[in-house]
């Protein structure tokens, strides 16, 4: 599949370590109480997809396919998804946090069964 | 096709939705009794259009098919509404239209100075709209559309009186329960999509012939359709609901419980007699579902005290026996055993109506007694009615519930599934049929009075509006049973009349002698059950208290205590223990929010919800647990491929 | 493919340009300090407009009209415009909800109407995308915009608490989608939906396990927005804190084009990676999430004493029954689920509209005890809530009752008998919750005080709800042979 020079890292080990850099998020939005901390770990998921989608683009040009370049435009459009994001999201923090004073997602229970 | 005259039958529901709609709308400024003689002209009119059109229609083999609109096009299926006009809906309609219109007038009086007057007859002719779609649809999907319609109206006519506490959760338990019988009705529609490719009930008829006798596909739907039908005919074990939507006012009980929508599960049978005739498996099933609930419900009529509660369990019986005609084939039978029911049962739902009409609402029967001579017309038509569901001679209930002996005991479709316990379980029924229908009349109607003074003082007999349907309808009690007297020695009717539209099914023939000798039986069954009446109820002395309560059943076995404990224990306790466990779960489900959560529903109720923790992180556990899940699903089948 | 190809690409981005354009109008009108009602119109002209696009494509019935550039596609076909349809209907019905009540509500912030015009816009993107990028963009101009919509009540600790829920599991599962969109990417080269299928059942394609997981990701991150269980559980919390305008936006607006997103890749991408070997996974795991959503959603109406709370455990009951017909993935699956979307939008936006008519100020006060004898202090509202609660519940012959057949007869043609017959046993369930709602309606004594006068815009709302939901159970050919007429267009290219 990999037509470029052998000394090119390959493929995988750029997928492996965006799977784990994803699971870190992952695992980080689950244990951080901070709704500061949950955004930091949900763009460090979208992050890790960016890093797969250059990786499988690189690879796909390589492979010859003329629309593997789009790999690399879809980056761009998740970083402006992922901006705009954090704006709306901040936002509702912002709000929030004037009456409340706190960050804590845990505090966010009211509403339930 | 428009210039038919039997085609004009197609009006009568609109024309009980048009009343419907007048006394739904602009019932409030109509003053009493204009909306019930609305009412009663919508219906009545439809009587009229059935009865011409039945006329016109006869000596014609060919249906009358009225289309409505196309509905939808799903798969290349089109799917048309019509209604399909043929000796079987023509009957159904007379009745329906005919009985109701009767029961319209009565209400008229029995209904006086209700505050729900105007709503009352628009639900009542609603009612009537849809069950006349029921048995005038053309398609299995269109019958679905009335089968639902009438229990939405069962529903708003059982809560009718809501005022009353427990009124209101007998409506539901009726609906709930139905909606099971429901569930079979569209898994059974999608089943015959599926296998034939159709709705409609012509095509679908014919459709049948093409499969093997006994084919799986077939005794599936079969089974189905009997889930539907035991549901809205109250077979057990769905037959929880109907004792309690006695709570409605008495004549919504002679229409909808007694006569005509309890009476569709038969309806539907007979109407797809060509499977239930290529199924034996599914046949034998529906003649034992009605030959249980014969039975059973025969026993638990002997311990009811409330004047409606036994015509109820009655009901149940008599609606047994109608299951056990059509499972063993004799599907013309099956519909004039409904006929005739029809008359006497709404007669005598009436008579109970007349009753508490008279009595300031007083419904029981220990409180009763007597009532014969000071309630003559009453009296004398209830009589009637007694003795033709107790099947003696000459009565209608005597013919058709003979026919369904002889019948039972001479067929060939459920040969293999003991026909002749069938004939030894309804024989017994008829028996007990006779019995607890004499304990009712002589309890109501004769011996000495039981009424308390002050009810006492103001008996009177009920209006005119109320006592000439009753005469009526006893008048249509004796004779509707000439419409279908034993094949083997005189004309019947019925039978060559509904032969073109249900399935052939073969009888074995027996011998003259033992034709007779049968019906020798069947007058025998009903003279006995009479007569042990007699001897328990008016010959055998007591305070009358005891006599006329549950112990006295015990006059029934040579062991009396111990025959009567087997009922208490046999019959009534699980019955009742049924009943109580479906109380509780509506009572715990449906009105607590399942706080006490002992129900199987009510846990994964709880269960479901638990998790609902309210915080966000859990949520997130939640959501990446299920994608752990399904990635790992895929890695380890990916790792093994 | 006839037309000369500029026309094409006008005409069939025509209701998204239209929805942009006016709302940006309506922004106008906020910056300027337009009077609100005001507002409100132009943004209901700007549906009627975008709506008269869609329905002037749907007629044409165009087969494949797609628009293309960096190998992404927009797509114009009868689907396509069927679902932006239903969009605009439900983006119409919600407006005049909120019209009615957000000046009441002390709601009436001038964004609002540019947001909800906004969050339409990216719906019909959603619906029309023909590719994983344009998906997520669609997405994300929904998401955001309700995203904001739903924390809208400021001060409310129920309504900021929605938000939040809302935005923090949204973009969880945003991520999980992008991840999806990212492995799918490299599973198959391409991202528009044609490619990638074809890329999937080429002969020699041996990528199928990374296929997959892109497959499982993107299913589990459009699950959170049809709200398939187990990613369901911010739903309930969500539609109970949100004002209930916005509830009646997002259990509509946000719901169909979730669906016709998740339709539009199980039919191409689903259904190409079931032809090869491990392909009766997804099925299987798709099934199962069906199953789950049915029971939960069924079971947990049955446990809710608020009204506005049932209706959303309802959202998530019928997401169960819309499943059914994704299963079935194909046209008539299709088909099925354009009606019942249809259906469930006048229903669910009609019992909303009743709910905000009832509850307080504060969107509080959803207790059932709070509909007791509503039949006899306002027939009008009971009548309806009635009709659209018996359509909910699947009763002919009302809509919801014809969407349950089809998408029922859709996954028992495609052999799901199993599922159908589960849908069919909890819809027995769901009597038990809508009917005890009408029960309190019609058969219990009322100790409440008089309800306040319906807002003219409410009215209109509720009525077109009712007779469209009676309309569309009495003659649902009409509609249906409409959309029906596309024909085989999903895996088309």
């Amino acid at each position: 599949m990999r037509a470029g020079p052998a000394e090119v890292v390959p493929t995988e080990y750029y997928v492996a370590l965006s799977a784990l850099v994803f699971a870190i998020g992952a695992v980080g939005v689950l244990t951080r109480r901070s709704a500061i901390m949950i955004f930091l770990s949900v763009e460090l998921m979208l992050n890790a997809a960016n890093l797969a989608l250059v990786a499988y683009a690189r690879q796909w040009a390589a492979a010859g396919t003329l629309v593997g370049i789009t790999g690399q435009t879809a980056v761009f459009i998740i970083l402006a998804v992922a901006a705009a994001e954090v704006a709306v999201g901040l936002g509702i923090l912002v709000a929030i946090f004037r009456r409340r004073v706190s960050t804590d997602v845990d505090t966010l229970a009211e509403v339930r069964l | 096709m428009t210039q038919d005259v039997v085609s004009w039958a197609a009006l009568a529901p609109a024309l009980a939705l048009l009343g419907a709609l007048v006394n739904g709308l602009l019932g409030a400024r109509l003053r009493e009794p204009l909306p019930g003689i609305v009412a009663s002209v919508a219906v009545g009119a439809g009587f009229v259009l059935s009865l011409v059109a039945f006329f016109a229609f006869a000596g014609r083999g060919e249906a009358v098919v009225v289309p409505l609109w196309d509905y939808l096009a799903v798969s290349g299926v089109e799917l048309a509404l019509g209604f399909h006009l043929d000796q079987l809906s023509l009957l159904m309609m007379l009745v329906i239209t005919g009985v109701g219109a009767l029961i319209h007038v009565y209400s008229i009086g029995y209904m006086h100075a209700d505050s729900g007057f105007a709503r009352y007859f628009a639900y009542l002719n609603l009612f009537v709209a849809a069950m006349l779609v029921l048995v005038m649809a053309d398609s299995y999907l269109l019958m679905f559309v009335g089968w639902e319609g009438v229990g939405v109206c069962s529903y708003l006519l059982i809560a009718f009186w809501f005022k009353q506490g427990t009124n209101v959760d007998a409506a539901r338990k009726a609906y709930i329960v139905n909606r099971i019988g429901d569930a079979g009705f569209l898994l059974a529609m999608f089943l015959m999509f599926r296998t034939f490719g159709t709705l409609d009930v012509a095509a679908v008829n014919a459709a049948v012939g093409a499969f093997a006798f006994g084919a799986g596909a077939i005794t599936a739907i079969g089974l189905l359709l009997l889930v539907a039908a035991t549901g809205k005919s109250a077979q057990i074990p769905l037959h929880v609901w109907l004792p309690d939507a006695m709570a409605g006012p008495t004549p919504v009980s002679a229409l909808i419980h007694a006569a005509t929508m309890v009476t569709a599960g038969v309806y539907l049978i007979a109407r797809a007699s060509p499977i239930f005739a290529t199924s034996p498996e599914a046949s034998a099933a529906v003649a034992w579902v009605g030959a249980a609930t014969a039975l059973i419900a025969a026993f638990v009529a002997f311990a009811q005290t409330d004047i409606k509660r036994v015509l109820a369990y009655s009901t149940i019986s008599q609606l047994g026996f109608m299951f056990v005609a059509v499972g063993v084939g004799a599907y013309s039978v099956a519909v004039f055993h409904l006929v005739t029911h029809a008359f006497f049962k709404a007669l005598l739902f009436l008579v109970a109506g007349s009753v508490i009409h008279a009595l300031g609402g007083e419904q029981d029967v220990r409180r009763m007694g007597g009532l014969g001579t000071r309630m003559r017309i009453t009296g004398t038509t209830a009589l009637v009615g007694t003795l033709a569901i107790a099947g003696v001679p000459l009565l209608a209930g005597f013919f058709s519930k003979d026919a369904i002996l002889v019948h039972t005991f001479s067929s060939t479709l459920v040969e293999d599934y003991g026909a002749y316990f069938l004939y030894a379980v309804l024989l017994v029924s008829a028996v007990m049929t006779a019995g607890y229908m004499f304990r009712w009349y002589y309890t109501v109607f004769c011996g000495a009075e039981r009424l308390s003074k002050a009810t006492g003082a103001a008996v009177h007999e009920s209006p005119r509006v109320m006592t000439v349907p009753l005469v009526v309808l006893a008048v249509g009690s004796v004779l509707t049973g000439y419409l279908g007297l034993p094949a083997f020695a005189f004309p019947n009717w019925i039978e060559g009349w509904l032969a073109p539209v249900t399935a052939a099914v073969t009888f074995t023939h027996p011998a003259l002698w033992i034709e007779w000798l049968l019906l020798l039986v069947s007058v025998l069954a009903a003279a006995l059950g009479l007569g042990l009446g007699y001897w328990a109820y008016h010959l055998q002395k007591g305070a009358p208290a005891a006599r006329l309560g549950v112990g006295r059943l015990a006059a029934f076995g040579r062991s009396g205590a111990g025959f009567d404990a087997l009922y208490r224990n046999a019959v009534v306790g699980p019955t009742e223990g049924t009943a109580g466990a479906l109380s509780i779960v509506d009572r715990d489900i449906l009105d607590r929010g399942m706080a006490s959560g002992v129900t199987a529903a009510g846990l994964l109720a709880r269960v479901t919800t638990l998790w609902q923790s309210g915080f966000v992180r859990a949520y997130a556990l939640a959501m990446l647990c299920g994608v752990v899940a399904l990635v790992l699903v895929v890695v380890v089948a990916g790792v093994r491929a | 493919m006839t037309l000369p190809a500029d026309f094409i690409v006008v005409s069939i981005l025509g209701p998204a340009i239209v929805m942009l354009v006016f709302a940006m109008i309506t922004l106008l009108f906020a910056v300027f300090q337009v009077d609100r009602s005001a507002t409100a119109s132009m943004a209901l002209v700007g549906v009627g407009t975008a709506a008269v696009f869609a329905l002037h494509l749907l007629m044409k019935g165009q087969q494949g009209a797609a628009e293309a550039g960096f190998g992404l596609r927009y797509l114009g076909d009868t689907p396509a415009t069927a679902f932006t349809l239903v969009i605009l209907l439900g983006t119409a019905l919600a407006i005049l909800v909120s019209e009615a009540d957000l000046s009441r509500l002390g709601l009436d912030h001038p964004e609002y109407y540019p947001l909800m015009l906004l969050s339409a816009t990216g719906a019909i993107v959603l619906a029309s995308a023909g590719d994983l990028i344009t998906l997520l963009l669609g997405l994300e101009i929904m998401s955001l915009a309700v995203y904001a919509l739903a924390a809208w009540r400021q001060g409310s600790r129920q309504s900021e608490e929605a938000g939040m829920k809302y935005f923090l599991l949204g973009a969880f599962a945003s991520a999980l989608l992008i991840y999806g969109i990212a492995l799918t990417f490299g599973a198959g080269g391409r991202f528009d939906y044609a490619g990638l299928a074809a890329a999937f059942s080429a002969p020699g394609f041996d990528a199928h396990v990374l296929a997959l997981l892109g497959a499982v990701l993107l299913l589990a991150g459009l699950g959170f927005k049809v709200a398939f269980a187990p990613f369901h559980q911010w739903l309930p919390d969500v539609y109970t804190g949100a004002p209930t305008p916005v509830t009646t936006f997002m259990s509509v607006v946000v719901k169909t084009a979730a669906f016709a997103a998740l339709l539009r890749i199980a039919s191409t991408v689903f259904a190409s990676l079931g032809a090869g070997p491990l392909g009766e996974l997804l099925p299987i795991m798709l099934g199962i999430l069906i199953g789950a959503t049915l029971i939960v959603g069924n079971f947990g109406a049955l446990l809710q004493s608020g009204v506005k709370r049932m209706l959303a455990y309802s959202a998530v009951a019928h997401a169960g029954y819309l499943g059914l017909a994704v299963l079935a993935a194909d046209t008539v699956g299709t088909n099925a689920a354009i009606f019942y979307l249809t259906a469930y939008t006048l229903m669910t936006a009609g019992a909303f509209a009743v709910l905000s008519a009832i509850t307080n100020a504060d969107d509080r006060g959803d207790e059932i005890e709070r509909f007791a004898g509503l039949a006899a202090r306002r027939p009008f509202l009971a009548a309806s809530l009635a009709i659209v609660l018996m359509s909910l519940a699947g009763l002919p012959p009302f809509a919801g009752f014809v969407g349950k057949l089809l998408v029922f007869q859709a996954a028992i043609s495609a052999g799901y008998v199993a599922l159908a017959v589960l849908g069919i046993a909890t819809s027995v369930v769901a009597v038990v919750y809508y009917a005890r709602v009408i029960t309190y309606m019609y058969f219990r004594e009322s100790d409440q005080e008089t309800i306040r006068p319906l807002a003219p815009t409410l009215r209109i709302a509720v009525v077109i709800a009712v007779v469209g939901t009676i309309a569309l159970g009495i003659l649902p050919g009409f509609w249906y042979g409409l959309v029906e007429r596309g024909q085989v267009l999903l895996a088309g290219f």
